[in-house]
């Protein structure tokens, strides 16, 4: 009759009690594991929605508006190539704004008293050098759209341009017409440009005359790197593979930056990414929550019982010490008792959170419109939970009784029962 | 001289506010193999704490216990008890989630000596339990059936020496005449030193030597 057949036995006579370990286990079990699994699910949806959402890094030179006029907004584009090297980088896209004189074609230029616009004016015009038209704000927020040709491929070579409608129009022009442009800042640079595309053109923006919407001329990126005079671009924009690089991100391109001595200022576009994600960040830490309020209430009701347990047992224990059991075999079977209800908790446990949690698994999914399951069912980790906490419990409840044990004198039991 | 058991210059009070009250002072005694004492005197007058000492289930606040020339605190107390005692109480102090034939495995287990169920069974047929409650818990035997069950958990472990704290206190006549033959039989034919404390007269027949608690102090009359 060993000490694990005690405590069976003992386990089976005192069913209440029995039933009662076996309830305060198995709701902790239950709400322990479903706080995993949703765990789980809320960490695999916010990698996804990473994924999916990513972020982005605005580069441009700090302190510096985007005129087009001065030639201290550009840097290098050379550098901005280094920075879409690294390994964080999922794509980049440049442009590169600067302002150029026509004598083939005339734009409008702006009435500050009027408030409109008025045709022709000086020749200016702003060569907006683009790697992907499509992602540029003013194609990006409808306020340009395209209205006969094509707009520029990204990444497009070449001398072909994108003129606004009311530029075809006052100038009498159509696709496929050549023009010449020349650079403010560079004499030597002109380009023969090709018309493949007409925008809208916005007339409802209020800046001088080259900053009008009607008088950009949109074209592949090299053109206007070279009519910068210093192979330099205006702006960068890195798109991240995972937001949670960011930092990792800022910390190489910065240094990027600083080996070449460029003062560069760096914003940061993941609002999408945090806005989708504090929810269920916010579920994540409420899991967290829910874990250490279970283990704790678990362990002050498991003690409580335990020692409630204790004074019923203490004829018992006063018996075993009679005979001669060690104090330390007596408390393994306390410990026992309590380890083998934990036992059939950790396993009714995980049948009753498994049904639990592929509803809850099939609902966080909808929501994010997902159509596997978040959840990876990590059976062994579970596993591995659940038995952790159950032992961890077992442990904490057993110190008091332990301790007790250590103090009792038989005589002083058998007298109390005498 | 058989001496097996030994109180040597043992003092023993309970501390009160005021003083304390003496039980043993300054008492010495010895206890052979194969004889039955029977330690007897009206209740509250230390029977119970003197078999407490000898049984070590306390300890002496002066003087030694001497299990064979040893005193059983450097013996062990646990070990003392586990190897050498088997213990006999009035309130029988069987183990109620356990059927008879368990409670004796029990003691079995506990001392680590060799022996199942068999022997299990064979210590309750000498106790004259008959085999049909072997399986039965404890609420379910009577007093003195309970008794035997007690007495065979004592003896399982081979102990030569058993101490019985009024065994037959809440038995009636038949049943405690019965017991004391068991306790007789354990001193003089199975070479026991079986030490009883009692203020029943059953036992005067059987008794090798009649002791009682004289002057806090142990003697024989």
């Amino acid at each position: 009759m060993g000490i694990f057949k005690r405590a069976v036995f003992s386990s089976v006579h005192y069913k209440k009690r029995f039933l009662l370990m076996l309830s305060i286990l198995l709701i902790a079990s239950v709400f322990l594991q479903v706080s995993y699994q949703i765990r789980a699910a809320a960490s695999g949806a916010v990698v996804q929605i990473r994924k999916g959402i990513g972020a982005s890094v605005i580069v441009h030179v700090e302190g510096k508006r985007l005129s087009g006029w001065d030639k201290t907004e550009f840097f290098p584009y050379n550098a901005a190539l280094e920075i879409s090297g690294l390994p964080e980088v999922k794509r980049s896209s440049y442009i590169s704004l600067v302002n150029v004189l026509s004598e083939d074609i005339k734009g409008e230029e702006f009435d500050e008293e009027y408030h409109e616009l008025h045709y022709p004016n000086t020749g200016d015009f702003t060569l907006i050098g683009i790697s992907d038209m499509q992602s540029f704000w003013n194609f990006k927020n409808g306020k340009d759209h395209l209205i006969q040709g094509r707009l520029l491929s990204p990444d497009e070579t070449g001398t072909a341009a994108v003129v606004s409608e009311r530029v075809i129009n006052t100038n009498v022009r159509k696709l496929d017409d050549m023009f010449t442009v020349s650079s403010y800042f560079d004499n030597d640079q002109s380009a023969k440009l090709k018309i493949v595309g007409v925008h809208s053109g916005n007339e409802l923006n209020m800046m001088p005359e080259f900053d009008c919407n009607v008088n950009y001329i949109y074209t592949p990126l090299e053109v206007a790197v070279r009519f910068s005079g210093v192979n330099g671009i205006t702006e960068a924009e890195y798109q991240l593979i995972d937001p949670a690089e960011l930092d990792s991100f800022l910390i190489k391109a910065k240094a990027i930056a600083d080996k070449d001595g460029l003062a560069l200022e760096f914003i940061n576009d993941n609002l999408d990414f945090l806005l989708a994600s504090t929810a269920l960040n916010s579920l994540i830490k409420t899991c967290d929550a829910i874990y250490i309020t279970v283990i704790a209430m678990s362990a002050i009701i498991l003690s409580l019982l335990v020692i409630y347990m204790m004074n019923d047992r203490l004829f018992e224990i006063g018996v075993l010490l009679s005979l001669g059991e060690s104090r330390f075999k007596i408390s393994i079977q306390m410990i026992l008792e309590i380890l083998i209800p934990a036992i059939l908790a950790i396993n009714f446990g995980s049948l009753i959170s498994s049904i639990i949690i592929s509803t809850v698994d099939k609902a966080v999914a909808a929501g994010m419109h997902i159509d596997q399951p978040l959840t990876s069912a990590n059976v062994g980790m579970l596993f591995l939970l659940a038995n952790g906490c159950g032992i961890l419990l077992v442990v904490i409840a057993s110190i008091i009784p332990t301790i007790a044990i250590r103090k009792y004198t038989p005589k002083r039991i058998m007298q109390t029962f005498k | 001289m058989n001496k097996v058991l030994e109180l040597k210059n043992v003092d023993y009070y309970y501390p009160t506010k005021a003083s304390r009250i003496d039980i043993l002072k300054d008492a010495s005694f010895s206890f052979e193999l194969g004889k039955l004492y029977t330690i007897i005197g009206p209740s509250g007058s230390g029977k119970t704490t003197t078999l407490s000492l000898l049984g070590a289930l306390d300890t002496p606040k002066q003087g030694n216990i001497l299990y064979k020339e040893r005193d059983i605190q450097e013996i062990g107390m646990a070990r003392y008890r586990k190897d050498h005692l088997g213990f006999v109480f009035q309130a029988y102090n069987l183990l109620n989630y356990l059927s008879a034939i368990q409670n004796v495995l029990v003691a079995i287990s506990i001392s680590g000596k060799a022996g199942g169920e068999e022997k299990a069974s064979e210590l309750l047929k000498r106790t004259g339990l008959d085999e049909s409650l072997f399986k039965r818990k404890p609420s379910y035997l009577s007093g003195g059936e309970q008794q035997r069950v007690a007495i065979a958990r004592a003896i399982s472990t081979g102990a030569d020496i058993i101490i019985a704290d009024e065994p037959t206190g809440n038995l009636d006549r038949v049943t405690a005449l019965g017991i004391v033959a068991l306790f007789d039989k354990l001193a003089h034919k199975d070479g026991a030193c079986v030490i009883v404390a009692t203020h029943s007269d059953y036992f005067h027949g059987v008794s090798d030597y009649n002791v009682t608690l004289d002057n806090k102090m142990l003697k024989i009359i």
